[in-house]
């Protein structure tokens, strides 16, 4: 054993040990061998009784085969933005922001059923229509079978388009094995993904709204991968997406962008001679600018393990993303010190990088986490703002990592964390507003 | 798993006040539940518990060394176990419950890693403050090697954390895995060079 696999089973043994070995007891939900449906997956006017698997199973196929067409499943609850008979007012704390968006929420635990019935792997969600102004729920949208909940959302600009993507429940062991012998290492995820449009529609007779859901082809997610971090463009025509890229030698990701228009797609490698991995937690941070034609993403740096923020051309015409890409300057205030930061974004209108930042200090057994927010020119490269002192809450700690929306000129931006239970703030200038929030969301787009 | 471990533990049933001993008068099982599919699942609610006594702990910890934070950790645990009670009818060869649901905590450990990334997360490995006992090798240079760790394909993770945490053979870690021994092989041969590079120690 060389010195590297020394040092490197001491850690892995070490850190394991910070693990108690009392596990918490093993919970395997109430009695019975087909649990209970939740109340939420079940249809309105569903015909079919819960816990009766053989028909949800037949139909699937069927269910699945019919959204590529078109689902709609009507809401008459979203308030036509502009009519002027129930618009939500817009406290001034939350000027800026687009009257809606859409949340992805995790359902809290059935205290009947703690062990989800449909797949116990998979948190369900559901995605909800809600007032920026009230947080008042508008719609909420259940994922369409097979499906069992949603884990990502992305906006247009026009606050009516909006993208989710699906998961569905584990495969079997021999399907996964089924699946990479097929195609050897294509399977990351072991689940099934599909990816679903949004759409808020105007109804002039009714001055109200409805939503729709419409299912994006499922070729554009293979069998066994998924989507790790997406952007919608800002006319809601493309989609920017990370996704496993199916190599032999690791889950390194490619950049894929999805034409919704025509239904092809665009990909991105990032093969390089130093043989560069992009683990999935590196490519993150897609931002589009506001011509459709930069995509902003987050990658790898000079060094091994660093990353940078880099705006790729997506008219060129080359297959790598490195090449194709430049990368944008990373501050020095970050890089020179343990400031590290958590996500970055680039503004619609090009010019500024938004970096998410967060220095970790230890007073005694405490560990103290210091956020800010990095504001850089893309232009000089250089700091011009930086706002780690929130106004409106009395120095209370503010814990976010997350930068959920920019408006064109990064002067009003919304950040949170990445947990549920959580909360998220409108940041205006310098000041924080807390926005009416879930303790259940996942995540959110404007 | 020997079959011995899993009779002796079959007088445990979890209900909602919590483990009692199956001479409990109180069955547990709604009264028009079909003996025979009452005692499969009391099968499977036995063999499933003695399994998690024996292995859940070090299952945890595998989690967490995918993960990097307990809760998780121990999330994605359950999750297998009831995933395998679930399943545990048509399991082929229950002697091979223990791969199964390895098997069921890695892809468990994927989905809550893709969707910290949905999320547009992007963070360092970030591990609790060590232990006393755990100073075999320094603070520091453990926080680094699981950061150089964490920083690794997914795959290749996986394949060091099988190999180094749980000394299997590349014929079990393929077998949880879904790839070719030669796959892990590969993987791990790439895990260390890249962990050779970023710690800047020769592999």
């Amino acid at each position: 054993m060389t010195p590297l696999e020394d040092k490197l089973r001491a850690a892995i043994h070490a850190t394991a040990e910070e693990i108690p070995a009392d596990p918490p007891p093993l919970r395997l939900g109430s009695p019975g061998l087909i649990p209970r449906r939740r109340p939420w997956f079940r249809p309105a006017a569903s015909r079919f009784r819960p816990g009766r698997r053989g028909w949800n199973t037949w139909l699937a196929p069927l269910a699945a085969a019919v959204l590529v067409v078109a689902v709609v499943l009507g809401s008459l609850a979203v308030t036509r933005s502009g009519s002027g008979t129930a618009t939500p007012s817009t406290p001034p704390g939350l000027a800026g922001l687009p009257p809606y968006y859409v949340a992805v929420i995790a359902m809290p635990a059935d205290p009947a059923s703690p062990a989800d019935p449909a797949d116990p792997a998979t948190a369900p969600s559901v995605a909800q229509v809600r007032s920026t102004a009230t947080g008042a729920v508008l719609a909420t949208i259940a994922a369409p079978k097979p499906y069992v909940g949603f884990t990502a959302v992305t906006a247009a600009a026009d606050d009516r388009t909006f993208v989710l993507d699906a998961q569905g429940a584990s495969f079997s062991m021999d399907r996964v094995r089924q699946l990479n012998s097929q195609h050897p290492g294509s399977v990351e995820y072991g689940r099934p993904f599909r990816l679903f449009v949004l759409h808020i529609d105007p109804d002039p007779k009714s001055h109200s709204s409805r939503v729709s859901l419409r299912a994006l082809p499922a070729s554009f997610v293979p069998a066994g991968q998924g989507i790790g971090n997406m952007a919608l463009s800002p006319d809601g025509t493309s989609l920017a997406a990370a996704s496993p890229d199916g190599s032999e030698h690791g889950y390194d990701m490619q950049l894929i962008v999805f034409n919704l228009v025509t239904g092809t797609r665009r990909v991105w490698g990032f093969a390089s001679a130093d043989e560069i991995y992009m683990p999935p937690a590196m490519l993150g941070g897609l931002s589009w600018t506001a011509d459709g034609q930069h995509v902003a993403f987050t990658g790898p740096g000079a060094s091994a393990g660093s990353s940078v923020l880099r705006l790729l051309d997506t008219s060129d015409p080359g297959p790598n993303a490195l090449a194709a890409s430049k990368p944008m300057p990373t501050p020095a205030a970050i890089t020179h010190t343990d400031e590290g930061w958590t996500t970055a974004v680039i503004t619609p209108d090009g010019r500024t990088a938004v970096f998410a930042t967060a220095v970790t200090t230890r007073d005694g057994q405490e560990m103290l986490v210091r956020r800010r927010i990095l504001k850089v020119s893309v232009a000089t490269g250089q700091v011009t703002a930086i706002l780690g002192t929130p106004k409106s809450l009395a120095g209370k700690p503010l814990d976010f990592e997350l930068i959920l929306y920019s408006n064109a000129t990064g002067s009003v931006l919304v950040v949170s964390y990445a947990q549920p239970g959580t909360s998220a703030w409108i940041l205006h200038g310098d000041t924080y507003t807390p926005i009416p929030w879930s303790p259940h969301t996942i995540t959110a787009a404007w | 798993m020997e079959s011995d471990d899993l009779a002796g533990a079959a007088a445990l049933r979890w209900s909602d006040s919590g483990w009692t001993d199956s001479s409990s008068t109180d069955s547990g099982w709604p009264d028009d539940e079909p003996p025979a599919r009452r005692a499969a699942a009391a099968d499977a609610e036995a063999a499933v518990g003695a399994l998690y006594d024996d292995a859940a702990v070090g299952l945890i910890r595998l989690a967490y060394l995918m993960l990097g934070d307990r809760p998780s950790a121990e999330d994605v645990v359950q999750d297998a176990f009831f995933g395998l009670y679930r399943n545990w009818a048509g399991l082929a060869d229950p002697d091979r419950a223990l791969a199964y649901v390895r098997s069921s905590v890695l892809n468990g450990c994927r989905s809550a890693l893709r969707r910290r990334a949905a999320g547009r997360r992007l963070t360092g490995y970030q591990p609790p403050a060590a232990s006393a006992e755990a100073a075999a090798l320094g603070r520091e240079e453990r926080r680094e090697v699981m950061q150089a760790v964490r920083r690794l394909p997914g795959r290749q993770r996986e394949a060091l954390v099988l190999r180094f945490y749980l000394d299997l053979p590349d014929a079990e870690i393929a077998r949880i895995m879904g790839l070719r021994p030669s796959s892990v092989r590969s993987a791990t041969h790439r895990a260390l060079k890249a962990l050779g590079l970023s710690l800047g120690e020769g592999s």
